[in-house]
């Protein structure tokens, strides 16, 4: 199971800048499906999201699809995850709890019956 | 006469197919070399890349699940404003538009090539297509097509080439590179289409007649002397593999006179699953593990295994599936690399994994862990003795007590064999401890006849043996069916509509195939009667 390494604290303000790490434990990484599916969440909020992986200091912008794709990102990096702006807040804790249901990709297909 | 051609690559894709081949142009493209840098260059590339995107959408309309997300993904890609940035850099310093893109592509391309991980390997070939369908937009070609019903032969695929090709011809992929964790690896797999990759350097000239064998990786010219055995059916052979249907028979498989007859689905990873819905089968007949194996540290990973075991359960919603033990063969590396013809009488399927308890520890672990996910059962391939099914639930045994001591969730399934070696066949009953039988035709077709399936020069004997693969299964079901066990049959035998009667008077009740052959299945039974007869006459 995903490990959360530290959490963003419940008590600040959305408009600030917050920070969250969070180790990727799905199998192949960010491939295709889970890069479109992280940027399109974090395109979903209006505030400023920057990746971080393995504590490398280069931060790449969270909504960027080609960005997120170059950096490889394999099962066990662990990803920092930072906002800054409106938002904020709801847009670490969600992207944090994308990359822990593993991207969304074992969940059982949708049956009609 | 022409020189013998024979290939041993990885499949990537089971099925059997023939036809012209058909040599794609080295995938490096020459255009833009001598274009003239303009002033309208960031503009034309712009332009290029909407272009694509909007031809991508087009293509995504008409696509099915998995398709859609691979489209989705490139057009995600492309309307990132981040992949042309260094492009737009370039031109501004001189560069024409298809140079810069060719040159800043080919840089964030080389990232991937460069990875030691198979599946980051594997998306090179997606950011190839990108960059090859803007310069081809770029450049006002058309993306190269090629000639329905031909064996595509290249160093790669692109997805957007497989999926603006029509494969209702039938035909085939064969890779000098490749991966079996590419996209089109997967839609080859899901679309039935015949594929092995990893051949290495080789040469084929245009329009050789070709056999491909996606299940042995193998691949060789097709000497016209094969005949088509009746139990080729059209697909396997190079003729039209029919397109999934949008509107399968949805109810469960039944004979005219209302006996229920299982049809079920063969499938080699969980993402086959995205464009197949549960009610188009009555379960998993077949879930060759063999092909979630990309490298040997796969071996070790339970946590991935079982992953990907509760996956499959889950989707199936309580209907049964049967997971086959890895069936690997030879005394090659795992995974293997080439195929040894000699092999197939050595150490292959349950005698290696007996050989290599560490690797069967760690699946029969995996899948007990997934079994409380659904209706589980787990298959042995290549047993020929009852001490082998012994042993295997011995170690079964050993690793749910384990489990158990751990707290861990876990269920024990019931343990099949597969009936493909003739001596095992001929004895069921001797196999008291096994849960259920499944009849294996293509390899038991192989034992019969002495012929092994990789030996070219035995092929004409293997293609011609469904008459006698008949009169054994006519022998061998009965004695099977008087265990009272469940019996089923995996195998190309089972796809062909003109050998249903026969197999339905038997007394098979479960048939498991790919999921491109079942709705055509389906409704073949529905105009029989369980005996075999006509219905109606």
């Amino acid at each position: 199971m995903t490990r959360r390494v530290s959490q963003p604290e419940g008590s600040l303000p959305t408009n600030r800048a917050v920070c969250a790490r969070v180790e990727v434990t799905h199998d192949i990484g960010l491939h295709a499906r889970p890069s479109v599916a992280f940027t399109r969440l974090a395109k979903s909020f209006p505030c400023a999201i920057g990746v971080e992986v393995n504590e490398d200091g280069v931060w790449l912008n969270g909504k960027s699809i080609v960005k997120i794709m170059g950096a490889r990102i394999r099962k066990g990096f662990v990803l920092s995850i930072k906002a800054d702006g409106a938002g904020a807040d709801e847009a670490v804790r969600a992207l944090c709890a994308l990359v822990e249901r593993n991207f969304d990709e074992e969940k059982p297909h949708a049956r009609s019956a | 006469m022409p020189e013998a051609l024979r290939l041993a690559g990885r499949g990537a894709s089971p099925g059997r197919a023939r036809g012209p081949a058909h040599v794609a142009a080295a995938v490096a493209p020459s255009g833009g070399q001598g274009e003239v840098p303009t002033d309208r260059d960031v503009e034309r590339l712009a332009d290029a890349v909407n272009g694509t995107i909007d031809r991508l959408r087009a293509l995504a309309e008409t696509a099915d699940l998995q398709s859609g997300a691979i489209l989705e993904f490139q057009i995600e890609m492309l309307r990132d404003p981040a992949i042309v940035r260094p492009s737009f850099a370039r031109i501004r310093v001189g560069e024409s538009a298809s140079r810069a893109w060719v040159a800043s592509m080919d840089e964030y391309v080389h990232g991937f090539e460069a990875s030691e991980d198979e599946h980051i390997r594997a998306r090179s070939s997606d950011m190839l297509d990108i960059r090859n369908q803007v310069l081809d937009m770029l450049l006002g070609q058309v993306p190269a097509d090629f000639p329905k019903g031909s064996v595509f032969v290249g160093r790669d695929m692109a997805p957007s080439q497989f999926l603006a090709h029509d494969w209702s011809a039938g035909g085939a992929i064969v890779l000098s590179g490749g991966s079996t964790a590419s996209h089109v690896a997967m839609l080859a797999r899901s679309r039935g289409v015949p594929m092995v990759v990893g051949l290495g350097e080789f040469a084929i000239e245009d329009g050789t007649r070709l056999f491909v064998d996606g299940e042995e990786g193998l691949v060789e010219r097709d000497e016209g002397t094969l005949r088509l055995a009746a139990n080729e059916n059209a697909a396997a052979i190079g003729a039209p593999a029919p397109p999934p249907r949008e509107h399968a028979p949805t109810e469960p498989g039944r004979t005219a006179d209302g006996v229920l007859v299982q049809v079920m689905a063969n499938i080699g990873h969980p993402s086959e699953l995205r464009g197949l819905s549960p009610s188009a089968c009555d379960g998993i007949g077949l879930f060759r593990t063999e092909y979630l194996v990309t490298s040997p540290r796969d071996f070790d990973d339970e946590d991935r295994q079982a992953r990907y075991y509760s996956e499959v359960l889950a989707w199936a919603a309580g209907a049964p599936v049967t997971i086959r033990l890895f069936d690997f063969g030879g005394d090659k590396p795992l995974p293997r690399a080439s195929v040894d013809p000699a092999s197939y009488l050595g150490l292959r399927g349950i005698r290696l994994l007996l050989a290599r308890p560490d690797i069967l520890r760690v699946q029969v672990r995996a899948l007990m862990r997934a079994a409380p996910y659904g209706n589980l059962q787990v298959l042995a391939p290549m047993v020929t003795s009852p001490d082998e099914l012994a042993q295997t639930m011995e170690i079964f045994a050993d690793e749910a007590e384990d489990l158990a001591m751990r707290g861990t969730a876990h269920g024990m399934p019931p343990l099949g064999i597969m009936l493909e070696v003739p001596a095992a066949a001929l004895m069921p009953e001797t196999f008291a401890d096994a849960a259920f039988f499944s009849f294996g035709t293509n390899d038991l077709a192989q034992y019969l006849t002495a012929a092994a399936r990789g030996e070219a020069a035995v092929s004409h004997l293997h293609e011609a043996s469904t008459a006698a693969t008949m009169r054994f299964l006519s022998h061998t079901v009965p004695a099977a069916l008087a265990t009272g066990k469940p019996v089923g049959l995996c195998g190309d035998l089972a796809t062909e509509p003109s050998l249903l009667p026969e197999l339905l008077s038997f007394g098979f009740r479960a048939f498991s195939m790919p999921p491109t052959r079942m709705a055509l299945v389906r409704e073949t039974l529905a105009r029989m009667n369980a005996d075999g007869s006509k219905a109606g006459s």
